[in-house]
């Protein structure tokens, strides 16, 4: 049931994209372990907002399915992921649960069940708070290209629960900048994600975040 | 002679004891209220609240464990221990708290064995049904949900097998969530663990075994605060409040009843001996319901206790004859007051054979207790005092200032004879209390006003199912003959509850029939599918799916004999835990359907045809209304066969009248006395003034034996004031008990003893100087 948190992931990445990543990038052998803690730390943020658009491939859909949106994140509340087109629909994200607001419905799960899953929802917001550590407990990071140019950080789940549901999640980025996100199905389907109009810190202000998160 | 006597007495005493010794290790105590309802099988109300007593729900105790410094982590790993700790505990038949991923992952492969139309209503399967579901599905693969929905979608495009477990979480409510295993309330402040042992919850023994161990688990974790809820704390709190007051009452009383026993007869041997009777009777009846129910109940002893007072009276009546008239010889004294008391043993046995008619084991095993306690005791009195009276005796001087006293004002009441209007507004006066008391006196059937509403346990139980959140306090209940009739039950009133809340009627329900499907229904609902087939493809088309796709779900259609979905199998698998309340194991296949936020139970059971709209609290009052009236019926018809005993033993209107007319006046006086203080009758005062008049029908009997001489009355009346006294030491404190059942019992005896004994006078009175004129024979 927590599973419902994965694609939130998926939801989530990217600034600025003028063109996308070679198709090269993730090939050869990755860096590991603190070869890493550059990128990760550029990536470190206090706040962060941007626009986004998604395409999913589901192969029981002759056609991929696309959605726009902004996403907000804040390293001490979580993030939220507001899709505007085809429905509307906002996800907010916090350490502890995932909640879901369809006009007036809403659901929330708790995130605590599991603590794969947990660390699987939570892949961007950690990122963005630079935690490499609290990552690598649940999957394995690779790090292809470097922090001058552009560069993928691929995380493949260390669990088989969760090898169950998904093969890997890369995040891509040029120098500073997250480009864009992918996540790759167990069953072959594949989600990507690419984030423009990214907005960092102090660009991003008090209302907007408090707008974002509402009373949660 | 005599030494033979007396060893045949102490055969029989020590044959008693030692039998009693040897069979105490083996006496089962019970404070079940479930022997308290009516046993009546043709009664549908009193089975489905007896089942409901014994179902699931009742069986289930509720752990809150809070931290003093809080930590959802902590309390986590607190619960889960508590839950492994009570798993090894051996009388523990399941404790857990929530739901791991590994149980949701059993319970999806369970729901995932069987045909994907199972848990799909039938209106699933039409054109614009199918857009809908097929829609939505697209929708949640999109969304947050998609990478599980990808999972069972190609096999459950309309996604039926989410059907049970939407359906379960709505019946659960938002009140409490479930985290990794471990149920909380929504701020993490208290976790539950659910428990049941496989003892009886109104197994005191047992559960004050098991409250020890969650005493000890508790010790070993400082910093952790346990609140329980739970029938088994009622039936620990009510033993220790029953016990208590056995134990006072008895202590008390034995010492009152000593204490006048030693200053009207002065005798101690008298005293050892006058006590053998009660305590043989009282053995012989703990003894028999043993054997005979297996089990005693909490209340039998307390009344039991009580019991001995009237036990007493026999003696009582014996002692104050012989003491009175010393040259008598003891065994001569027993043959002139045996007439008297094998009467008034039998009048009261026939008075609790009606108390056992009322249709209530409790009830039944107090009469039966009672009619064997009196038959033992009164054969004791018979043959086992007499022989140990001593042969050369100086009675105290106390029993013979007494003796004067009275003497004295039977000589005053007697002296003058009552005019016939004096007599007639007598009657008159007695007749209008009568009627006045009847109309004026309230009746309450509610069985909680039976058991204390006061102490820790109460509150702690109130606490803890107040943060579970609301609670069902209406029940629809469905009875069939087959399981499967039961499952097409089932369906039809989950159908008509759907409606019923539409209206109004009701805020939410766990609605069964979408979990449980009957076997026709999945049949038709298989039909239906395969016959959707061509539209089903339209759509997805349309809504531009891959139908092909969805292989799984085609091929499963195929099949001309789906696999059929059983209670049998629910029943067996890992929803089991969910489901064990709501469609319990029992001979007769039923299921109870708990309902929130009913108000008018009489609409609703308009609405829901199909079930038994049943309110438990409300039901037990109905059941008690109707055995109070049976008892009351019972007990008249007791009263009018003592009336043909006496007339047949007598064949003396007037003297039946006098010996009928304490007991009926003191019961009559009694009622009054309790309608002036605002006293609500329950059927325990109405079973108490069966007491009464099986107390004060001996006293009219001995009253009216024994009218030889104005000197011999007074020795009778001698014997009811001591015989008063002791039965009010005894009832008297029963009436301070903080069990407001036993007070019940008190207070009426009590009153009735004392109006019993006035009302001798009175008919002392009455009588005049005819008092003791001969009766033409």
């Amino acid at each position: 049931m927590i599973l419902r948190a994965l694609l939130i992931v998926a939801l989530v990445a990217g600034t600025v994209a003028a063109d996308p990543p070679p198709a090269t990038l993730v090939s050869g052998q990755p860096a590991r372990g603190a070869k890493q803690d550059p990128v990760f730390k550029l990536l470190e943020q206090q706040r962060l907002a941007c626009k986004f658009a998604e395409q999913k491939h589901v192969a029981l859909l002759a056609r991929p399915l696309t959605s726009t949106g902004t996403i907000v994140f804040d390293r001490d509340k979580g993030i939220v992921r507001a899709v505007l087109t085809p429905k509307p629909q906002t996800v907010v994200l916090t350490k502890t649960s995932l909640k879901i607001v369809k006009g007036k419905t809403v659901e929330e799960i708790p995130l605590d069940k599991s603590k794969d899953l947990k660390a699987f929802a939570m892949i961007f917001p950690t990122l963005l708070r630079g935690e490499r550590a609290a990552l690598e407990k649940s999957f394995d990071i690779g790090l292809y290209g470097s922090d001058a140019d552009w560069w993928a950080l691929t995380f493949a789940p260390k669990s088989d629960a969760l090898k169950k549901f998904v093969k890997t999640v890369t995040v891509f980025g040029k120098k500073t900048d997250v480009v864009a996100l992918r996540i790759v199905e167990a069953s072959g389907d594949s989600t990507d994600t690419q984030l423009t109009d990214v907005r960092r810190n102090k660009d991003v202000p008090d209302t907007e975040i408090a707008a974002a998160f509402g009373a949660n | 002679m005599r030494w033979r006597a007396r060893a045949a007495t102490l055969a029989v005493v020590a044959v008693t004891g030692i039998v009693f010794a040897l069979a105490a290790p083996h006496f089962k105590f019970s404070t079940k209220i479930t022997e308290f309802l009516p046993d009546d099988k043709e009664n549908r109300g009193a089975q489905i609240a007896v089942l409901l007593a014994e179902s699931e729900l009742s069986k289930v105790m509720v752990i809150d464990l809070s931290l003093a410094t809080p930590s959802t982590e902590k309390l986590h790993d607190t619960a889960l221990a508590l839950e492994t700790h009570l798993q090894a505990v051996p009388d523990v038949a399941m404790a857990r708290s929530g739901f791991t991923d590994a149980d949701l992952n059993q319970m999806m492969a369970f729901l995932g064995e069987w045909p994907p139309t199972t848990f799909l209503p039938k209106s699933a399967f039409t054109e614009a049904a199918l857009r809908a579901r097929l829609s939505d599905l697209k929708e949640q693969l999109g969304g947050p949900m998609g990478v599980m929905i990808r999972q069972t979608a190609p096999r459950d495009p309309l996604g039926g097998m989410w059907e049970p477990l939407q359906a379960l979480r709505s019946s659960r409510g938002d009140s409490i969530i479930d985290e990794d295993g471990v149920v909380y309330t929504p701020d993490h402040a208290h976790a539950f663990v659910f428990v049941e042992t496989k003892s009886s919850s109104f197994d005191s023994d047992a559960q004050r075994a098991f409250r020890q161990v969650l005493d000890d688990w508790l010790t070993a974790n400082p910093g952790v605060t346990m609140q329980t809820a739970g029938a088994a704390q009622f039936a620990i709190a009510s033993e220790a409040q029953i016990k208590g007051d056995v134990n006072r009452i008895g202590i008390v009383s034995t010492i009152g009843i000593l204490l006048i026993f030693l200053a009207l007869f002065g005798s101690v041997r008298m005293i050892l001996v006058g006590f053998v009777p009660m305590i043989f009777g009282s053995a012989v009846a703990v003894l028999a319901c043993q054997l005979i129910f297996g089990e005693i109940h909490g209340i039998t002893i307390a009344f039991g206790t009580s019991l001995l007072g009237v036990g007493l009276d026999y003696v009582e009546h014996y002692y104050a004859h012989f003491v009175l008239t010393p040259e008598v010889p003891a065994k001569t004294t027993m043959k002139i007051v045996a007439p008297s008391l094998v009467l008034g043993a039998f009048t009261t046995i026939i008075g609790f054979i009606g108390l056992g008619a009322a249709g209530l084991t409790g009830l039944r095993q107090m009469a039966v207790f009672s009619v064997i306690a009196i038959m033992a005791s009164m054969a004791a009195t018979y043959w086992m005092v007499p022989p140990w009276m001593p042969v050369t005796y100086k009675p105290p001087r106390t029993l013979g200032v007494v003796n004067r006293l009275v003497l004295r004002l039977m000589v005053k009441l007697t002296s003058r004879t009552w005019s016939t209007g004096a007599r007639i507004a007598v009657v008159v006066v007695a007749i209008g209390m009568t009627v006045v008391g009847v109309r004026v006196a309230r009746f309450s059937d509610n069985v909680n006003m039976l058991v204390s509403d006061k102490g820790p346990h109460i509150e702690q139980d109130t606490a803890v199912r107040s943060r579970l959140g609301p609670e069902s306090s209406t029940f629809a209940v469905i009875t069939a003959g087959t399981d499967e009739a039961l499952l097409i039950a089932i369906g039809t009133a989950t159908d008509e509850l759907e409606v019923a809340r539409g209206k109004g009627a009701l805020t939410s329900f766990v609605p069964l029939g979408r979990i449980l499907p009957s076997a026709t229904e999945q049949l038709a609902r298989f039909a239906a599918a395969r016959a959707a087939v061509p539209v089903t493809r339209k759509v997805m088309e349309e809504l531009e799916f891959v139908p092909d796709q969805f292989a799984d779900y085609w091929t499963a259609l195929q099949t001309t004999a789906p696999k059929i979905l059983s209670l049998g199998d629910v029943r067996a698998s890992p929803l089991a835990p969910l489901l064990a309340a709501w469609v319990p194991a029992q001979t007769t296949p039923i299921a109870l359907i708990p309902l929130v936020g009913v108000t008018d139970v009489a609409a609703l059971q308009t609405l829901v045809p199909s079930a038994t709209i049943v309110a438990p609290a409300a039901t037990i009052v109905d059941l008690f209304r109707g055995v109070r009236i049976r008892t009351v019926i019972s007990s008249l018809l007791g009263v009018a066969t003592i009336l043909l005993l006496l007339l047949a033993r007598y064949r003396s209107p007037r003297k039946v009248v006098v010996a009928v007319a304490p007991a009926i006046l003191a019961c009559v006086a009694a009622v009054g006395a309790m309608v002036a203080m605002g006293i609500s009758l329950n059927i325990l005062h109405v079973m108490s003034l069966l007491l009464v008049v099986s107390l004060g029908v001996d006293f009219g009997i001995f009253f009216v034996d024994t009218t030889s001489s104005l000197e011999e009355s007074a020795r009778t009346m001698v014997s009811i004031i001591t015989a008063s006294i002791t039965t009010i030491l005894s009832f008297g404190l029963l009436g301070l008990s903080s069990s407001p059942g036993l007070a019940a019992i008190g207070v009426t005896v009590t009153l009735g003893v004392t109006f019993s004994l006035l009302t001798c006078f009175l008919m002392a009175s009455l009588a005049g100087p005819k008092l003791v004129a001969k009766e033409p024979e």
